[in-house]
């Protein structure tokens, strides 16, 4: 049987995947069940952007309804943290305000179900560190959209080396100019074009 | 050995033909401030040290054949483009950092509404006290006329030297003008939820935004010998970074068309500034008249299949990239122009620049060897 509310989910259909959960939830169904047709139906819209039928703006909206979903079921689902992927520390770094690639990469994240710390901008590299110490994440995603952001993120990934916590953590960056140089100059993991790119490194990097 | 003038040569890439050499037109701004060392809190707020300063590094690195703009970058002018609120060095910013757009919600639902029952201009009027809340709206006229009487000086000096203003005059076309003022999260909910309305509020603006760049290009002309080259029409959001082909061809495509056919019948040329990628979306541009349009593009969309899917339709523009200036070494320009030339080049409709601007903390010497090879390597036979 196909699971109605992931597909509702993936279709972006917000209207009728809300009444679902809404729906579910009061016949008694099980939070967690809901919360995986959740994840099954954001799987499904990565697909459709990896196979270029969906955009960002989908992707946006798709974290929207993920979102709304999450309001629905509440505080039935606090206990659960020991079922997410992995933990990511994410910030746009220092010296630059950018927030919009960001917050979509928070948003895919943790509707692909990480822990996700998420740092704010203009983040001083001192503060990632502290983040991942405290945190025990094991990846980091910086973001930049301006050329001077790369001399930020060098600066946090050596800052990382200087704590003695760089063979602990994986690395991605990315943004407006990002690309392969950039990773090589700053020394990072990885770099990814976009939010998507992110989940399928962040799911290598777990799973590998 | 040149044997066109610096505006035959960037008007037959315009019509697609082949100049003598490919024109170079890089997009200099805050780099001008950094490499002669000026704060940004001043150079964004002195448009004559600006120009001066544009005017010394044209010199400086052997000139070229368009000045992309009569001046570097003043804030209110860069400003009116887009309905957002903008934080700047020396304001909210320190005093040297770049300046940044906020994302905050400028525009709400219910404009929509009051675009499809007023139209552009009110629009602005009505959000200006929001994108600029340390202004008052009843100051909108002087600091327009200022800003007019600014552009007119900055063209005339560039003039009185014998060098063409590439472009001045900037809109955006509505989807990003929606997008940018209403925020991406909140504008992506609004292409689901109420598509419709959004479409309304965009044919209700478009004249008005027609007029307001034609009326700028008319000023401009009627006080200056050659005028602007081009019209600038700014867009990242309507591209498929962010939406679909299929939202494109309903919500952006019959926008940018009507924009640029309504420029070209006031005698104007359309440059369609387009940063992110456009890549999928390129074989749209096909419908445009042929030999009219520059598409300038940031490298981000593939400027090499753009040369395969426009060649002889519209001329290209761009592209070498932002990180390439910055990291790169010399001899890596020199080595991705000389391509450029090669490919992008091959037959004419070309123009040498910068992807977007040459960043801020580009090395000079990257500059340098950008504009040399173009020279060295544009020549045609």
């Amino acid at each position: 049987m196909s699971d109605q509310l992931a597909t509702a989910l993936a279709d972006l259909e917000e209207e009728s995947a809300l009444k679902l959960v809404q729906e579910r939830l009061d016949a008694g169904d099980d939070p967690m069940a809901i919360l995986k047709s959740c994840h099954e139906g954001m799987a499904m819209v990565g697909k459709r952007y990896e196979g270029s039928e969906y955009y960002v703006s989908d992707l946006i909206m798709a974290g929207e309804i993920f979102k709304e979903a999450m309001a629905l079921l509440g505080s039935r689902l606090k206990a659960d943290t020991s079922s997410k992927r992995g933990k990511v520390v994410a910030g746009t770094v220092k010296g630059d305000i950018h927030d919009i690639g960001k917050d979509i990469l928070v948003t895919i994240l943790k509707a692909a179900n990480y822990d996700v710390l998420d740092l704010g901008v203009d983040v001083p590299p001192q503060k990632f560190v502290e983040a991942v110490k405290e945190s025990g994440a094991t990846i980091v995603g910086l973001s930049g959209l301006l050329t001077t952001s790369f001399e930020s993120m060098k600066e946090t990934v050596a800052a990382f080396e200087a704590a003695g916590l760089r063979s602990r953590v994986k690395v991605m960056v990315g943004g407006g100019p990002v690309n392969e140089m950039v990773r090589a100059y700053v020394s990072a993991d990885a770099f990814g074009a976009d939010a998507q790119a992110a989940v399928t490194l962040c799911n290598q990097w777990i799973g590998g | 050995m040149a044997t066109m003038t610096p505006r035959e040569r960037i008007e037959a890439a315009i019509r697609c033909e082949k100049p003598d050499r490919v024109p170079i037109s890089p997009i200099l701004d805050f780099f001008c401030a950094r490499y002669k060392g000026v704060m940004l809190e001043k150079f964004i707020n002195d448009n004559d040290l600006g120009r001066e300063l544009l005017i010394q590094i044209f010199d400086e690195f052997g000139g070229w054949d368009a000045t992309y703009q009569s001046t570097t970058l003043n804030e209110f002018a860069f400003g009116l483009t887009l309905p957002m609120r903008m934080k700047v060095p020396g304001r909210e910013l320190p005093p040297d950092m770049i300046w940044q757009f906020d994302e905050i919600p400028i525009i709400e639902v219910e404009d929509y509404d009051f675009a499809i029952a007023h139209g552009f201009l009110p629009l602005w009027g009505k959000l200006f006290p929001k994108m600029r809340p340390h202004q008052s709206p009843a100051q909108i006229p002087e600091l327009i006329g200022a800003w007019n009487g600014q552009a007119i000086k900055d063209t005339q000096i560039w003039e009185s030297r014998g060098v063409q203003c590439f472009t001045g005059v900037a809109i955006s076309p509505p989807l990003d003008f929606f997008s940018m003022g209403r925020s991406l999260n909140e504008f992506s909910f609004d292409l689901h939820r109420r598509p419709e309305k959004v479409l309304a509020a965009m044919d209700a603006i478009i004249p008005g935004l027609i007029e307001a760049a034609v009326g700028g290009q008319k000023m401009i002309s009627q006080a200056t010998k050659w005028g602007f080259m081009t019209n600038f029409i700014g867009a990242t959001r309507g591209s498929a970074t962010f939406i679909s082909p299929k939202m494109f061809e309903k919500f952006n495509w019959p926008y940018i068309k009507q924009i640029a056919l309504g420029l070209l019948d006031a005698g104007i040329t359309p440059l369609f500034h387009f940063d992110s990628d456009w890549t999928p979306l390129l074989e749209f541009f096909k419908d445009l008249p042929k030999g009219k349009c520059v598409l300038e593009m940031d490298s981000v969309t593939d400027i090499f299949k753009a040369k395969k899917v426009l060649a002889g339709h519209m001329c290209l523009m761009g592209d070498v990239p932002a990180a390439l200036l910055t990291l790169g070494a010399p001899d890596q320009v020199t080595a991705y122009v000389k391509r450029l030339c090669e490919e992008v080049g091959d037959g004419g409709g070309y123009i040498l620049s910068s992807g977007c601007s040459v960043p801020i903390d580009a090395k000079p010497a990257n500059l340098r060897a950008m504009i040399e090879a173009g020279k060295r390597y544009g020549v045609y036979n």
